[in-house]
């Protein structure tokens, strides 16, 4: 384990040198509130490292441009209190080597209290290590792997659900709602979709699925004939595809040509134009989740739709309100250790604030559990009808069965804490709407 | 369980002639090549991704003028595309394999600097070019003009070079290799600047008309007519090559040059001639497969050619490298073993865990997996048939090459 070793005495190094720029970063604070008696003064920089270039750019461009919305917003009210408040906008590209770059660079910034964190996982993934030597809050408004939250980093949360809720919450949508009994499984091998399938196959078999098989596929390939054949020799009630649109849409279309009638269920990776591309009119029926509600169901998103709209003259595209929230939930912490008058320890006063936020944003209400992550698992579900995703309806993991006999069937983890969100006024549905007509592709 | 239902063995019989055939006739483009001048010409892939490309565009355009009748339009685009990628063909083999069976000259390295400059000023993306953000049209069309220039000038150059200096000479053959290896990036690359990273729709059978139904019920099951028209095709393609090589003069001349160049060459066998249309018929074999590809598939890619490429290239060494009806069985038996020795195996260890454990199976007995697999599975066929036949199934030293 060499390289774990390398990354151990090369995250101490920078940690030593980031905890450094702490003191600093204390002191120079300190001075400054004790010019200015107590509790004003200086500069506070919310820092955001997003892909404003590379394969993500339009959809890091968006976000950035939530976060300086929320900024904008938010400065009359730090100029109250006598400081100054910035946006740092860093590139990561979409790159783990610049993720981990640029977050050296937002956090060795004195000023900076919190950081808008990260598109992609594998970009988040590496840069845990730095924030969390900084002592910087860094809040991710869009990454969904598993593992970010599980290394036990107070500084480390996000606002969207991860993967393994994906995978139960469909299972329980799926059998409870669909009354899907048997269902083939299958996955494209990445971390992403593998992950997910194996989440459905565990969660599916304790909610009363009978899997009836569970298969791999590569990434690329083309042709599943041979895989789909023994697929339908089982005859299951539907597939399920843990993957990306491009062999989703390949799966779909064979299926149907063999001649297989089952329901194709899959994940929020496949919403998107290139699923209906690929798959053609195969595509029809088909059902796809897709984290949260959908914002024009939001009475809370209706505002910041229209103003963000207004403010940059195109409407928004699929992960802004993630990232206006995310913002204002640091703005927010950050504003609260102002009050306090905390700023000799801003960057642990933010990470306190941060992590007991009950923040009523465009999304509901954002609360964290232990590790970071949201407690608001909402999912929604929608059908392919005529070419285009279909709202159906969202659901709260753990809610899918409480209509059905054995209450506590499934017993997940996280079911002791579900009840919590379900009142709150994310939950309750506004008037029916179209729900949003671009996705992003994943992300990953 | 699958091969318990007949419908699922005659569906893998369909999917596994399919693939065959495809991989049956890339193969061949590998092994004319590899029988007449020992080269593994690794860009052979591309060529055949090439050609599913130009198929579609072919496509696209004939609909664009009302052509849509399935009699008319396809046989059209294959020919259109095989007229490309059999172009594409002799290119590469100008530009990447010729020179290296010739001694160098300095004026040959000083042609290819020229065109490797005139190249760069046409196609590196950033300013102008391909793929780049267009700067201002006067900009833009200095350079292309500039690049274009130094490009025909290198060639005219090299032309001339060639006339005078030309000796034919044994080279290492690594160079062929990387030199192949390079044309295959750069093709690939090519087409990615070209069309972009995204899967590309193909045109779908019920586009076209003249055909009341993509499908009909044989066998049990539902034939797709694309199946029906790629092992048809791939069938009488094999069967045109096989009359050309045995029953032609080009035929006779290609068998020659692949038991003895330099004895040929003193017969009086245009060799360079029999070498260009070598990669000529291979090329459009490959392009045919290609757009036969995009029919079956609905969608194609960039980098398409890559991993089919390969197989082909494991069914040409599978049946003997250098052997035509080699590739062709070759081909078959790959894609057979993909799916029905698949299927087999994936029924065989089941029916073996009822016999183990009985009605209990499903819950003992761990699930069969061996789909997951397959791609390993064609080179265990590989290594198997290696190991019994060093040269391949039909590949004996004894047997004529080509």
């Amino acid at each position: 384990m060499t390289r774990a070793e390398n990354l151990r005495t090369f995250v101490g190094r920078w940690g030593l040198f980031a905890g450094l720029s702490l003191l600093f970063a204390c002191s120079g604070t300190s001075q400054d509130s004790s010019e200015s008696g107590g509790s004003a003064g200086g500069t506070l920089t919310l820092g955001a490292v997003l892909p404003t270039t590379g394969p993500n750019a339009a959809v890091g461009r968006e976000c950035a441009d939530a976060v300086q919305m929320a900024a904008a917003e938010w400065s009359p009210r730090f100029k109250e209190k006598g400081w100054t408040l910035e946006v740092d906008v860093q590139d990561d590209a979409s790159d783990p080597k610049q993720a981990v770059a640029a977050a050296y660079a937002v956090t060795g910034k004195p000023s900076t209290f919190g950081v808008v964190a990260h598109y992609n996982s594998g970009c988040f993934l590496p840069a845990t290590e730095v924030y969390h030597s900084a002592g910087v809050m860094a809040v991710s408004p869009a990454t969904t792997n598993v593992e970010i939250t599980q290394r036990g980093y107070v500084e480390i949360a996000r606002v969207p659900p991860h993967d393994g809720i994906q995978g139960q919450v469909t299972a329980e949508f799926v059998r409870h709602r669909l009354d899907v009994v048997t269902v083939a499984v299958i996955h494209d091998r990445t971390q992403y979709g593998q992950g997910l399938a194996e989440v459905f196959r565990e969660h599916g078999q304790n909610v009363g699925l009978k899997i009836t098989s569970f298969d791999g596929i590569s990434v690329g390939d083309k042709d599943f004939r041979a895989l789909l054949t023994k697929v339908r020799a089982a005859a299951p009630d539907a597939i399920y595809f843990g993957g990306l649109y491009d062999e989703a849409g390949f799966l779909v279309k064979q299926a149907r040509e063999l001649g297989i009638a089952s329901l194709f269920v899959s994940d929020d990776a496949v919403k998107g134009q290139d699923f209906f591309d690929v798959g053609g009119a195969a595509t029809e029926g088909a059902i796809i989740s897709f984290p949260g509600t959908p914002l024009e169901r939001l009475d809370s998103a209706k505002n910041f739709l229209s103003s963000f709209q207004a403010k940059y003259g195109r409407p928004v595209q699929n992960y802004a309100p993630y990232a206006y929230d995310t913002a204002n939930i640091l703005l927010n912490a950050a504003y609260e250790a102002v009050k306090e008058g905390r700023p000799d320890d801003l960057r642990g006063a933010v990470v306190s604030h941060t992590r007991a936020t009950q923040h009523q944003g465009t999304l509901g209400v954002t609360k964290f559990d232990l590790n970071g992550d949201t407690l608001n698992r909402k999912y929604s579900f929608y059908r392919v009808v005529d070419g285009a995703f279909e709202y159906m309806e969202t659901v709260l993991l753990g809610a899918a069965g409480q209509a059905q006999e054995e209450a506590g069937e499934a017993a997940p983890v996280q079911a002791t804490e579900t009840p919590s969100t379900t009142g709150d006024a994310a939950a309750s549905p506004a008037d029916p709407s179209t729900p949003p007509s671009t996705a992003p592709a994943g992300t990953d | 369980m699958a091969l318990e239902q007949p419908a699922s063995l005659a569906q893998h019989l369909v999917n596994g002639l399919c693939l065959g055939g495809l991989f049956a006739l890339i193969a061949l483009g590998y092994t004319m090549v590899y029988g007449i001048i020992e080269l593994i010409n690794f860009a052979h892939g591309e060529v055949f991704m090439v050609g599913s490309f130009l198929g579609l565009l072919a496509l696209e355009a004939l609909f664009g003028w009302g052509i849509t009748s399935i009699f008319v339009a396809l046989p059209l685009a294959i020919m259109a595309s095989m007229i490309g990628c059999a172009a594409l063909g002799v290119a590469l083999d100008s530009v990447a394999y010729k020179p290296l069976r010739r001694t160098p000259t300095w004026s040959a390295v000083g042609s290819a600097a020229f065109a490797v400059v005139g190249l760069l000023l046409i196609l590196l993306p950033g300013k102008g070019g391909i793929g780049g953000s267009v700067d201002s049209p006067a900009v833009w069309a200095s350079r292309m003009a500039g690049g274009l220039v130094l490009v025909l000038f290198a060639l005219q150059a090299y032309r001339l070079d060639e006339r005078s200096a030309s000796r034919p000479r044994s080279t290492p053959r690594i160079n062929a290799l990387l030199s192949a290896i390079g044309m295959s990036i750069f093709l690939q690359n090519l087409v990615m600047l070209a069309v972009g990273r995204d899967t590309q729709t193909f045109v779908q059978m019920s586009d076209f008309t003249g055909l009341s139904a993509t499908s009909f019920p044989a066998l049990g099951i539902e034939v797709q007519w694309i199946e029906v028209m790629t092992v048809v095709s791939a069938l009488l393609l094999m069967l045109a090559l096989d009359l050309l090589v045995t029953r032609t003069r080009l035929g006779a001349g290609m068998r020659a040059i692949a038991q003895d160049p330099e004895a040929a060459m003193m017969l009086g066998i245009p060799v360079t001639r029999v070498i260009t249309m070598t990669f000529v018929v291979g090329s459009a074999l490959a392009a045919a497969a290609g757009i036969l590809y995009g029919l079956r598939t609905g969608g194609i890619k960039f980098n398409d050619g890559f991993i089919i490429g390969l197989k082909a290239f494991i069914a040409a060494v599978l049946g003997g490298i250098g052997n035509i009806r080699g590739a062709m069985l070759g081909g078959f038996l790959l894609g057979l073993s993909e799916t029905v020795l698949v299927a087999t195996m994936d029924f065989g260890w089941e029916a073996l865990g009822h016999q183990v454990h009985g009605d209990e199976a499903s819950r003992l007995w761990p699930r069969a997996e061996f789909h997951d697999y397959k791609d390993a599975i064609a080179f265990l066929v590989l290594i198997v048939v290696l190991c019994l036949r060093p040269s391949g199934l039909l590949g004996a030293p004894q047997v004529e090459k080509v």
